[in-house]
């Protein structure tokens, strides 16, 4: 069964996902750094959604829907309007190419990034693992 | 301060941003400014799995950035995001990279090694 995007289970089953790759553990060994999902409004959605990941050594330690802003304060911020994520979870579009073009937006330490660049693929490799609906 | 100064009117793209922020760091580094200061010379890197470019315009100390691939540049360079940012990282030597065929490169590769250093993340 499809679950609707950027709701708390859509976050809690990335979770899971997250922990069940090994890819990904493997790929963010290293990591350190919490992380917001910002999905911005476009069509249907009105108001911003924050999607809080927090991620260390290739663990998701914990993930929420944050309703304020300013509860938590991520190393990284990833942002794009709710269409464009659509697009890189119905594999429309790669991750990096909507990162490349400018469509997905971030903010955080890019050495971070740059040292393990298989980590952000991975990440949201996890997150085509299970179906998602797009109600907006 | 010294920085890359973004082509009038153009909001860059992603791949722009990310070698901007880069460079304005690297930038602060007498040592690697020292090394661009007098070279005039335009460069095109381009990441190969979206095809997003930028071209890099450098003008004997001041270096402008924009969107897309110019006609001709004097050097050009391609790379996936994976190894760009092996490279960038330091965790692939440009030459090595050049050599294994993960990077793609024309023109004066001089060029390419001078402004390699430009490229490289700290921290």
């Amino acid at each position: 069964m499809a679950i609707k995007y950027a709701s708390e289970e859509w976050v809690k089953a990335a979770r899971e996902a997250i922990n069940k790759n090994p890819a990904y553990q493997e790929a963010a060994k290293k990591w350190e750094g919490d992380m917001y999902f910002i999905v911005e409004p476009e069509g249907g959605l009105k108001e911003k959604i924050f999607m809080y990941f927090d991620l260390w050594h290739g663990e998701c330690r914990a993930a929420s829907v944050v309703t304020d802003e300013s509860a938590k304060t991520p190393a990284y911020r990833f942002w794009a309007p709710v269409g464009v994520w659509r697009q890189i979870l119905e594999k429309k579009v790669d991750a990096v190419q909507a990162m490349m073009t400018g469509k997905l937006s971030l903010k955080g330490d890019m050495a971070q990034i740059m040292k393990m660049p298989k980590a952000a693929s991975e990440l949201v490799n996890s997150m085509l693992k299970f179906e998602t609906e797009f109600p907006w | 301060m010294k920085e890359v100064k973004v082509k009038a009117g153009e909001a860059l793209n992603g791949l722009g941003k990310m070698l901007k922020e880069t460079m304005d760091k690297n930038l602060q580094d007498p040592k690697i400014y020292k090394q661009i200061e007098k070279l005039k010379a335009s460069v095109v890197i381009k990441e190969g799995t979206s095809g997003v470019a930028i071209t890099l315009h450098f003008k004997q100390g001041e270096i402008e950035i924009q969107n897309d691939a110019i006609d001709k540049p004097n050097a050009y360079q391609e790379a996936g995001f994976e190894n760009m940012a092996y490279i960038s990282s330091g965790q692939l030597s440009p030459t090595m990279a050049l050599l294994t065929g993960k990077v793609k490169a024309k023109g004066n590769l001089l060029i390419l090694t001078k402004i390699a250093p430009l490229m490289v993340l700290k921290g």
